[in-house]
């Protein structure tokens, strides 16, 4: 848990403070050298100490702003994946309007078609029942070809005839 | 992304074709039955088409994100 929050509080924080410490780090290293050319021995120990401080935070920096760099690259990527996700999602819900709309109104299309021919139908039925009688076997062989069906059947196959 | 769900319309059951009632053997019931059946078809044809586009809609759209 504290290892995790360690990580997660170094990774929040921007890649040019990083840069910030190891750029410090860089100059306490430099000035460490001059801090130790003073001829006095507290002088020289507090220059020993400056040169592994900055050393220090020259190295971590360093890593530091690299790790962030790459964290920062990823956390890109990540968004950019994101927001082309959210994209997708909205333009398959418009496709799946689109479709619908154009389903619903093209099955009404053919509604309409059936009944105005019905209607047709209708007007003309004497006429067209005067000219012919359906049989009773042109009933029954008609209605085998709507059910799918064969004489002695009463299941229905989708086999084809090829 | 996850895959989209299709639309309701196109997951109805097909309606079975209709047969003549025994009481209607004339020709204009047949014409009429034919009529109401072929319509059916068209339906169905429409349905079909519609999963068909729909499905390389949504594939086209799928794999842009990939």
């Amino acid at each position: 848990m504290f290892t995790w929050l360690i990580e997660h509080t170094l990774l929040l924080l921007p890649t040019w403070f990083w840069f910030a410490v190891a750029s410090a780090g860089a100059v306490l290293y430099f000035f460490s050298g001059v801090i130790q050319a003073i001829p006095f021995t507290q002088a020289r120990l507090a220059g020993v100490s400056i040169k592994y401080i900055g050393l220090a935070l020259l190295l971590g920096g360093v890593y530091l702003t690299g790790g962030a760099g790459i964290t920062a690259l990823w956390q890109a990527e990540i968004k950019a994946a994101n927001e082309k996700v959210v994209v997708a999602e909205q333009q398959a819900v418009d496709a799946n309007v689109a479709i619908k709309e154009k389903i619903v109104t093209k099955i009404q299309i053919v509604k309409e078609k059936v009944y105005e021919n019905n209607q047709a139908i209708e007007a003309k039925r004497d006429v067209i029942n005067a000219e012919c009688k359906l049989s009773d076997d042109a009933w029954v062989l008609y209605n085998r070809a709507v059910k799918n069906e064969v004489a002695g059947s009463t299941s229905r196959t989708t086999a084809t005839s090829r | 992304m996850k895959w989209p769900a299709a639309p309701a319309e196109l997951q109805q059951p097909a309606d079975n074709l209709k047969p003549l009632p025994s009481d209607k053997k004339t020709l204009a019931d047949l014409i009429e039955n034919a009529n109401e059946n072929y319509g059916t078809y068209y339906q169905l044809k429409e349905r079909y088409e519609a999963w068909q586009q729909w499905y390389d809609t949504q594939k086209k759209i799928y794999e842009s994100v990939k």
